[in-house]
C-alpha cells in the first residue's frame, strides 16, 4: 500500500486504479503524450524566449542567430516545432479516442474543456508559425486569416482581432507574441489543470462497468504514465535530429510564393474553399464546429461510456470518423497534389 | 477486495522507456557539446555596427577575418571606405546573423538578400552615394543610363525622376525585394513570373540586362548612411546630360523623338527598338490628328495597346508631326520608288507584323494588341473576304487596331500589286476564287431582352473572350490561341464593323481562328441577342 510519504502528483491521481485503465488498449496513452508534449512546449518555449524578439525587422535574424550560432539551438527549435505539431495531432486522436470510447457520457462539462483546449492549441499553432516572420509564414498566415474571412459573423472580427487590424503588419507579429507566448501557455496549463481534475473527480477513466479499482495507483499508474511520457519524449528527440524545422526567406509582402498554402493543418479547408466559398468555407467548417461541440448532446446516453464503439453512439461515431477521414484526404491532397495557381498535380508532389 | 496480481508488462516496459529517453539525451547532450555546431574552429564574431543610425549585427568575420574571402585572400582595400565601420552585410547583404553555410549567403528564391561578390558589390554604390558616374561602378551607372535609353522610365515608377509612368510595378524599392539574377529573368523573360504580363521583351544582351539589374538593385527603401536630409537633398535623381551622345547633330523633331523614348521601342528610319510598329511611314499612314492623340492616350485609339501614354505639349504635338509627315514624304520619294516589286514592299511595310514568311508572326507581332492577319495557310479566311473589303483594309486600314491605311503612302496599282503578291506568295488559290457565303440569320421578331444575351455571354463566350469581353478569357492564355481571341471593348474595331459581318463571325466562326460556328448551338433570337451584348460591350455601356 502506499507509504506514508506523498508528493503534489498524489493529488492528481486516484489512490486506486482498476487494472483495465492501465491497458494500453483502453486510452492508447494519447492524453498523457499530449501532456508530455505541453511540457516540452513549456520547456522549449521558455528557452526559445530568451532569444526571440517580435519586431518585424528583428524577428528573422534572432531566428537565424538562434538556429546557427547556439548549442542545440537548432534542436530546440526543431523540438519546439514538433512538439507543437505533434500535440496538435495527438489531440485530434485524443478527441477521437474519447468519442470512439463514448467516453464523454457523464461528462459533458470535461469535454468542452478539451474542445476549447484544442481551440487553444489551433490558435498556439497557428501563431507560432508566423514569429519566424519568414516568407513560409507571412504567407500561411495571409492565406489562413483570409480564410477565416468565410466564416459568418465570427470570422471577420476574428481576423481583425488576430491580425491587429485589417493587414498582417507590425501589430499582427507582435499580437502574435502576445498570443503565442502569453495567452495560450496560461489558458492551456489552466484548461489542462481542470481538464485533470474534472476526469479525477468524475472517477478516473470512464468504465462500462461499475468495477471496483482494484491495483494501487502508485506505483504502476506512475510507471505506465511514466513509460509513455519517455516515450514520447525519446521518439520527438529522434525526430527533432531529423526534421528541420522550415525556415523561408524574409518576408516579402510583394512578392507571394506561387501556390501560397496554409499551414497544414488548414490546408484542407484551403482546399475545400477552393471548391466553394460558401459550402467549403462557411456551411460545412460550421457544422464541424457545431457537431464536435454538441457531440456529448447529440448521444443521449449519461452512461455506459468506456468501451470502444459502445453501443448508442455509433451513428455519431461514424460521422466523426468520416469528418476526420475527410480532412486527412482534404489535407493530403492540398499539401502535395496542388500545383501553382491551385492547378492539379499528379504524380502527388511532383510537377 | 479483490486483489489482483499487477500487470508484468509495466515495470519492464517503464524501465525500457528510461533507458531509451537516457540514452538518447546523454547521446544528444554529448555530441552537442563535444562537436561545434559551427563550421570553423574558434569563437563567433559578434559585432554590431552602425549604419546610419541602425545597429546592424553581424557574424559575418567568424568565417572572413578582416573581410577576408573564404580562400584567404584579403579584402581589398576600399578606401576611403573602413570595413570596421561600414561592416559587411550593409554591402555585400546575406544574413549577417546566420552562420551557416546556406542561409548566411542569402537563401535562394526571391534573392533579396543573395550574397553579392566582386564586380556585383558595385550594385550597392548608389545605394548611398548619388546617381552620377563613380569610379568602379562603370556597370551599375551604364545600367541607369540603359534604363532611362531604352524608357524604362516610360512605364514603370521611380521615386526621384520627374517623369515616369505609371503602367508598371513601382521600381523604388525593388532592390530589397529581388536578387540580382532575378532582376535580370525579370527583365529578361517578363513573362515568366507572371504569366499575363503585358512587359515587352526588349532586345537586350545578357551584360546590358545584368548592368540594368546592377542599378535597379541599388533602389532601396531604406539607404544606410543617409539622413533623412540627405535623402531629401537626393530625392531627385539626376539625369546624365550625354544621356544619347550625339543628339546635338539631330533636327529638333528626331531629337524629340529620342527624347520621348519614341525610338526605344519603334522603329525610325534607321534607329531600331524592335518593339513596336515603323514609325519612318506614319506621316502617310495616319492622319495628323491621329499622330499628335495616338501618344498621349494610345488605348483610346488602339483598344488594348501596350504603349504607356506619353504626355506632349501643343508644340511638342505639332514638331512630331511635321517630322513624321516630312520624313514619310521623303521616303516617299526615295525609298519607295526604288521598291520596284511587291515583294520589295511587303518587306519594307509588312514583314515587321505579318512575318516574312506571312504566318502573321512577325518581330513585333506579339507586342500588338491584336495579333495581325496570318497569310499564309490561311485560305478559307480570305475566301471569305469580297476583294473589296481586302481592297478596302489596305488602303483605310482597320480602325482600332495596328493596321493603317495605305491610300496616301501607296498609289492604287502599287496596292493591287501589294494585294496579288499577297495571294500569289502566300494565300494561294487565286484572288478572285471566292467562296459562296451561307445565308444569315434573318432579324427575329421578337428580340431577346438585354439580360438574355448577357447570359449567353456569360454562358458561352466567356472562356476564350473573358468576363468582360476583353479577350483575356482563361481559355485564351490556357491554350494559347493564335491569333488571340478578339478584344470585344475594342470600340473603334467593333464599331467600324457592320451587323452582316460581326454575325457571320458568330454565325459561321471565323477561319483561321479558335471561333467557332455557333448556328448549330444557339437560335436566330440567340445569336442576334449576342450581337446586341457585343456592340454594348463595345461601347463600354453598363446593362
Amino acid at each position: 500500500m502506499n507509504g506514508p510519504q506523498r508528493n503534489f502528483l498524489d493529488h492528481l491521481h486516484p489512490a486506486r486504479v482498476r487494472l483495465r485503465s492501465l491497458h494500453p488498449k483502453t486510452t492508447l496513452g494519447l492524453g498523457i503524450a499530449a501532456m508530455t508534449c505541453l511540457g516540452i512546449l513549456l520547456i522549449t518555449g521558455l528557452t526559445l524566449l530568451l532569444y526571440y524578439l517580435p519586431d518585424q525587422q528583428r524577428a528573422y535574424e534572432r531566428i537565424l542567430h538562434l538556429t546557427t550560432t547556439l548549442r542545440f539551438g537548432t534542436l530546440l527549435r526543431n523540438l519546439h516545432y514538433l512538439a507543437g505539431n505533434a500535440l496538435l495531432i495527438l489531440a485530434v486522436l485524443h478527441l477521437a479516442r474519447v468519442a470512439l470510447t463514448a467516453g464523454y457520457r457523464g461528462r459533458r462539462l470535461n469535454w468542452c474543456y478539451g474542445l476549447l483546449m484544442l481551440f487553444l492549441i489551433f490558435a498556439g499553432a497557428f501563431t507560432g508559425y508566423l514569429l519566424p516572420w519568414d516568407q513560409l509564414a507571412y504567407w500561411a498566415l495571409k492565406v489562413g486569416s483570409s480564410l477565416a474571412d468565410y466564416l459568418p459573423l465570427l470570422g471577420h472580427p476574428l481576423k481583425v482581432f488576430l491580425l491587429g487590424g485589417e493587414e498582417i503588419g507590425a501589430e499582427t507579429l507582435l499580437r502574435a507574441f502576445a498570443i503565442h507566448a502569453a495567452v495560450v501557455p496560461c489558458g492551456l496549463v489552466g484548461l489542462a489543470g481542470l481538464h485533470l481534475w474534472r476526469v479525477r473527480r468524475d472517477g478516473g477513466l470512464a468504465t462500462p462497468c461499475e468495477t471496483p479499482a482494484e491495483l494501487p495507483a502508485r506505483p504502476w499508474l506512475y510507471r505506465a504514465e511514466g513509460s509513455v511520457a519517455l516515450i514520447t519524449l525519446t521518439v520527438l528527440l529522434l525526430l527533432a535530429l531529423w526534421l528541420n524545422a522550415p525556415l523561408g526567406e524574409r518576408a516579402d509582402p510583394g512578392h507571394p510564393p506561387n501556390p501560397a498554402k496554409a499551414p497544414w493543418y488548414f490546408v484542407g479547408f484551403q482546399e475545400m474553399v477552393s471548391y466553394s466559398a460558401t459550402w467549403g468555407g462557411v456551411i460545412v467548417p460550421s457544422l464541424m464546429i457545431l457537431f464536435l461541440a454538441l457531440l456529448p448532446w447529440l448521444d443521449r446516453r449519461e452512461r455506459g461510456g468506456g468501451r470502444w464503439l459502445a453501443p448508442g453512439a455509433r451513428p455519431w461515431q461514424l460521422l466523426l470518423m468520416l469528418m476526420l477521414c475527410s480532412q486527412l484526404v482534404f489535407i493530403a491532397i492540398g499539401l502535395w497534389c496542388r500545383g501553382p495557381n491551385w492547378s492539379w498535380i499528379w504524380p502527388p508532389g511532383g510537377g | 477486495m479483490n486483489q489482483l496480481s499487477p500487470p508484468r508488462w509495466v515495470t519492464p516496459l517503464y524501465i525500457a522507456a528510461l533507458a531509451a529517453a537516457l540514452a538518447v539525451l546523454g547521446t544528444i547532450l554529448f555530441m552537442g557539446i563535444s562537436r561545434n555546431p559551427w563550421p570553423l574552429d574558434g569563437d563567433i564574431a559578434d559585432v554590431t555596427i552602425n549604419l546610419g543610425g541602425t545597429p546592424v549585427r553581424e557574424h559575418c568575420t567568424s568565417c572572413h577575418p578582416e573581410g577576408s574571402t573564404a580562400t584567404g585572400s584579403p579584402h581589398p582595400d576600399i578606401a576611403p571606405h573602413e570595413t570596421a565601420e561600414l561592416g559587411c552585410t550593409g554591402c555585400h547583404l546575406g544574413e549577417g546573423m546566420a552562420l551557416d553555410l546556406v542561409v548566411s549567403h542569402g537563401l535562394p528564391g526571391n534573392g533579396a538578400r543573395a550574397i553579392l561578390k566582386k564586380k556585383d558589390i558595385q550594385a550597392s554604390c548608389y545605394r548611398c552615394h548619388p546617381l552620377q558616374p563613380l569610379a568602379g561602378a562603370e556597370k551599375a551607372w551604364n545600367g541607369y543610363r540603359l534604363y532611362l535609353q531604352k524608357g524604362c522610365d516610360s512605364c514603370h515608377p521611380l521615386a526621384g525622376l520627374q517623369q515616369s509612368g505609371r503602367y508598371a510595378p513601382d521600381l523604388t524599392a525593388v532592390g530589397d525585394h529581388l536578387g540580382i539574377d532575378q532582376l535580370v529573368t525579370a527583365i529578361r523573360e517578363p513573362g515568366r513570373e507572371p504569366v499575363n504580363s503585358t512587359m515587352p521583351r526588349y532586345p537586350l544582351s545578357k551584360r546590358q540586362a545584368r548592368n540594368i539589374a546592377l542599378f535597379l538593385k541599388s533602389r532601396t527603401a531604406r539607404p544606410l548612411f543617409q539622413t533623412p536630409l540627405a535623402q531629401l537633398q537626393k530625392k531627385s535623381l539626376l539625369q546624365p546630360d550625354d544621356l544619347f551622345p550625339g543628339s546635338e547633330q539631330l533636327s529638333p523633331g528626331q531629337a524629340l523623338l529620342q527624347r520621348k523614348r519614341c525610338i526605344a521601342c519603334h522603329r525610325y528610319n534607321r534607329d531600331d527598338g524592335r518593339i513596336g510598329p515603323d514609325l519612318s511611314y506614319s506621316g502617310l499612314l495616319r492622319t495628323g490628328t491621329y499622330l499628335a492623340d495616338f501618344p498621349g492616350d494610345p488605348t483610346a485609339l488602339i483598344g488594348g495597346a501596350r504603349m504607356p501614354a506619353i504626355r506632349l505639349t501643343a508644340a511638342e504635338q505639332r514638331l512630331l508631326v511635321t517630322e513624321l509627315r516630312q520624313n514619310a514624304d521623303r521616303l516617299q520619294q526615295t525609298r519607295l520608288t526604288k521598291a520596284v516589286e511587291g515583294r520589295d514592299l511587303y518587306m519594307l511595310l509588312c514583314q515587321r507584323c505579318h512575318a516574312a514568311d506571312g504566318n502573321g508572326l512577325g518581330p513585333i507581332a506579339a507586342n500588338l494588341a491584336q495579333m495581325p492577319r496570318a497569310f499564309a495557310n490561311n485560305r478559307n479566311f480570305f475566301a471569305g473576304k469580297s476583294d473589296k473589303e481586302l481592297q478596302q483594309s489596305l488602303a483605310q486600314g482597320i480602325p482600332g487596331t495596328s493596321m493603317p491605311g495605305f491610300a496616301r503612302l501607296l498609289s492604287p496599282e502599287r496596292r493591287e500589286m501589294l494585294l496579288d503578291l499577297l495571294f500569289k506568295a502566300f494565300i494561294g488559290g487565286g484572288r478572285y476564287a471566292k467562296r459562296r457565303l451561307p445565308e444569315l440569320p434573318p432579324k427575329p421578331e421578337f428580340a431577346l431582352p438585354a439580360a438574355a444575351g448577357q447570359q449567353l455571354f456569360q454562358q458561352y463566350c466567356i472562356r476564350c473572350h473573358g468576363r468582360s469581353g476583353t479577350g483575356r478569357g482563361p481559355d485564351a492564355a490556357r491554350l494559347r490561341l493564335q491569333p488571340s481571341p478578339r478584344n470585344l471593348t475594342n470600340t473603334g474595331y467593333i464599331v467600324s464593323r457592320s451587323d452582316n459581318q460581326l454575325l457571320r463571325a458568330i454565325t459561321y466562326g471565323v477561319p483561321g481562328t479558335a471561333m467557332p460556328p455557333w448556328l448549330g448551338e444557339l437560335d436566330e433570337q440567340q445569336i442576334w441577342a449576342l450581337l446586341r451584348e457585343v456592340r454594348r460591350l463595345s461601347v463600354g455601356e453598363q446593362p
